[in-house]
């Protein structure tokens, strides 16, 4: 002990294309911007692949064949996967032989990377049963470790999720919630069974995703031995190191001349060096330590900004209208059974759209935060609810 | 600190944005405790006459007014126009009447003890340049807009252009209304950017807090969507009416009101119903003060659609009366305003896709007014003139 818990969380949305009123009623094409912005879904997943998946997962199956004892788990949105069977199927390839290895755990969640649980329970059950039939086809296994998006988290998602058959679940080691406690031990959903729940230890994991190529930072720069020290320094009061973070950290968010690869590279064999530690997939920490408290989380937290909550997503009332709009439509919808309809709902479901429309901290120039292939968030609102207006004339004819 | 302004007529008395800058400037900064001598062109018949003027908790302001038929905005075309009807008092043309009007000034700044010369725009260049050369005092040439901003870039006027550039290079300091313009200044004039300030322009709330009720039978059954500004070129007018003739087609409960006047208003009447849109586009000429508030009030959406627009007082001045913006990109205000939409001035249909989103919206039109409400706040005349007083302290030994 201490275990170190890997999970990378792999995410691509569909984009909405500018989409302008007079679009509307003759344009159902919503996703297919083909220019050389942002909002070009396939152009960001071709330069994503080449500078984070296609290196980092090349990475990891070098890192899985030399240490035996080296873990990770992953968790794919289902929107990301439809773009890599259409567009990178060699990149697909790739996420499956990790998966090859038997040490490698894929973790389940909403199809469409959604908001579901927060305004449609029907919808969340039916997005998640999606997503597993997917992994199953994909991956060939079944996962038995849910996740939601954004690791958005209360009690009730617990209860939920425990009754839909999973045996842990992932949440942020947020201060408010834990208050002295540590992110480093199993806990037990307030008022759930048998179903664990794993915490995110935000400090460690955003020494890596946040700060690694932060110069201002006083211990810049990581290198794996600092690292591995810290680990190891957890050995006595914690099970468990709960490393949850973006896949895109490696090569994308930090660059690939920040030393990221080369951190990760060295990171397992500095980890082992100390035989008190060693890797642990989800299900493993799941299996091998107990509960040691229960933990009552009743408002909905997340692994987003400062506050983690949901203020991200539903924080003014652009966000709150466009996704009771959405919502509204699920009966109608559904109603149709018309594949297309029910994709193209679901797509407009994922959570990056309001993301784009958050308006916290705009004023004060804060924009890199808020990474935006929009102009601003009132160009994402404009956008969003053209192309639903477009969506609800098709599902009135 | 004794500044020799000068300036162009305050409300209610100014005829656009360049009084507005003028009044809340100086009132702030006497309030701050500068001594000023502000100086401006006025015909009263006389050579000059005085008069002094106290704000609240404030250095009292002395006002000189010299005999001149100069005005802001002016074109040489316009001043020949006007001076058929005025008489042979004034010069034969508008250059004649800025050189006369520097030596005017000149008179002034040997009487007025000053510590720094501050003037407003191309037409002041001169005198201040004139000031400069009797008192040896720092000039500050605060440029409210270029030749560049005023004919959209086509057409301008090599002697007013001229006269700018003098201006620019004999000042000691340039305060620019925007970075916008501050990039003008340097790539049109060839003037080096260090010697360039930026301060941006404000909005006083106290100016639009008094108009009650509102346009109540024109409101009943339309939206409004509201222009503000002089009807020439420079204020795109003609790309907002196109813009309107799309936003009706989708929307038809709605009125485009022109509140202004200037040399496009011709055209843009027959435009409008050449367009179908006679009944759709009011045209209610200038208007200050109350009318002008209940108008920002009571409309929907308010429109920037400047083809080059140095700041842009107007927007704010909407927002502070809790009406939603849409404005040009080419405008200083769009650099540091976060809260409106913002559209190319060119872009016809994403300006009407624009206004047509906010008609439909709701919450759109909420949030807008609610964020942009709160944040035209960070715009104020008291930091604007802190600015100055730090720009005159840098330049002086006072």
């Amino acid at each position: 002990m201490p275990s170190v818990c890997f999970y990378f969380q792999v995410h691509q949305p569909y984009r909405v294309k500018k989409y302008r009123i007079f679009d509307i009623g003759r344009d159902s094409l919503y996703f297919n911007d083909s220019s050389e912005s942002n909002l070009n879904n396939i152009k960001v997943l071709k330069k994503v692949a080449e500078k984070c998946y296609l290196p980092a997962n090349n990475l990891i199956l070098e890192l899985l064949k030399k240490y035996p004892k080296f873990r990770a788990s992953y968790s794919f949105s289902g929107v990301f996967l439809d773009q890599l069977e259409e567009h990178l199927p060699e990149v697909l390839k790739s996420f499956q032989e990790l998966v090859k290895t038997g040490r490698v755990e894929v973790l389940a969640e909403t199809y469409y990377h959604s908001l579901a649980f927060l305004h449609s329970k029907d919808e969340f059950k039916r997005q998640v049963k999606k997503h597993g039939q997917k992994i199953q086809k994909l991956f060939g296994v079944k996962p038995k470790i849910f996740r939601n998006t954004e690791l958005i988290y209360n009690n009730e998602l617990a209860r939920e999720v425990e009754k839909m058959g999973y045996k842990g679940i992932l949440a942020e080691g947020a201060d408010h919630v834990l208050d002295w406690r540590s992110p480093n031990f199993v806990y037990k959903p307030k008022g759930a069974k048998k179903i664990k729940l794993l915490l995110k230890n935000y400090r460690l994991s955003d020494d890596i995703a946040f700060r690694f190529s932060s110069r201002e930072w006083r211990d810049w720069p990581l290198t794996a031995p600092k690292f591995s020290q810290w680990i190891s320094a957890i050995n006595g009061n914690g099970q468990t190191v709960n490393l949850f973070m973006d896949y895109e950290t490696f090569g994308e968010h930090q660059w690939s001349d920040t030393g990221i690869f080369e951190f990760l590279r060295h990171l397992p064999e500095e980890i082992l060096k100390n035989p008190d530690n060693d890797f642990k997939t989800p299900s493993e920490v799941v299996k091998n330590y107990p509960a040691v408290a229960e933990l009552d989380v009743h408002s909905p937290i997340s692994w987003a900004d400062i506050e983690r909550d949901l203020s991200a997503w539903t924080g003014n009332i652009l966000q709150q209208s466009a996704l009771k709009s959405v919502y509204d439509l699920e009966k109608a919808v559904l109603k149709t059974k018309k594949k297309n309809l029910i994709d193209a709902w679901g797509r407009l479901q994922t959570s990056d759209h309001f993301y784009y429309m958050c308006t916290k901290w705009f004023a004060d120039g804060d924009v890199h935060k808020y990474f935006n292939p929009y102009d601003s968030p009132y160009d994402a609102f404009i956008n969003y609810m053209n192309v639903l207006s477009d969506f609800k004339l098709r599902l009135n004819n | 600190m004794k500044v020799l302004m000068f300036g162009w007529e305050f409300p209610p008395h100014n005829s656009g944005g360049l009084g507005v800058a003028c009044h809340g400037l100086t009132k702030a900064l006497s309030n701050q405790g500068a001594e000023i001598v502000f100086v401006l062109p006025k015909k009263i018949k006389i050579e000059k006459t005085f008069f002094k003027i106290k704000f609240a908790n404030s250095k009292p302001l002395k006002i000189i007014s010299i005999d001149s038929s100069l005005t802001p905005y002016l074109s040489s075309h316009q001043y020949s126009r006007n001076e058929e009807k005025a008489g042979a008092l004034y010069g034969r043309n508008l250059f004649e009447e800025v050189n006369r009007y520097a030596r005017l000034a000149k008179r002034v700044a040997a009487s007025e003890p000053h510590d720094v010369i501050h003037a407003h725009d191309w037409l002041t260049f001169p005198a201040g340049m004139e000031a400069k050369k009797n008192s040896k005092k720092p000039l500050v040439a605060h440029v409210h807009a270029t030749e560049f901003d005023r004919t959209g870039g086509l057409n301008v006027n090599q002697r007013v252009y001229d006269i700018e550039r003098a201006g620019l290079g004999a000042a000691d300091k340039i305060i620019a209304v925007s970075n916008y313009t501050k990039d003008k200044i340097v790539s049109h004039y060839g003037i080096d950017p260090n010697k360039i300030e930026v301060v941006h322009n404000a909005v006083d709330p106290a100016d639009w807090q008094n108009a009650g009720g509102h346009f109540g039978e024109l409101k009943k059954k339309n939206k409004i969507v509201l222009f503000t500004g002089r009807l020439t070129l420079q204020k795109g007018p003609d790309y907002f009416l196109s813009a309107a003739r799309k936003v009706v087609d989708y929307y038809p409960d709605v009125l485009f009101v022109f509140a202004g006047s200037g040399d496009m208003e011709r055209k843009l009447i027959e435009g409008a119903a050449w367009l179908g849109l006679a009944d759709k586009v009011k045209f209610v000429g200038f208007l200050r003060d109350a009318e002008l508030e209940k108008l920002y009030r009571a409309a929907d959406l308010f429109v920037m659609p400047s083809v080059s627009e140095p700041f842009g007082i107007a927007p704010l001045e909407a927002l502070t009366c809790g009406t939603p913006v849409l404005i040009s990109k080419q405008s200083g205000v769009a650099e540091t305003l976060k809260h409106c939409l913002k559209v190319d001035f060119w872009d016809i249909d994403e300006m009407a896709n624009k206004i047509l989103s906010v008609l439909k919206y709701g919450p759109l039109r909420e949030h807008l007014k609610e964020q942009g409400g709160r944040e035209v706040g960070k715009f104020s005349w008291q930091e604007a003139a802190a600015r100055c007083l730090g720009i005159y302290k840098g330049l002086t030994t006072v």
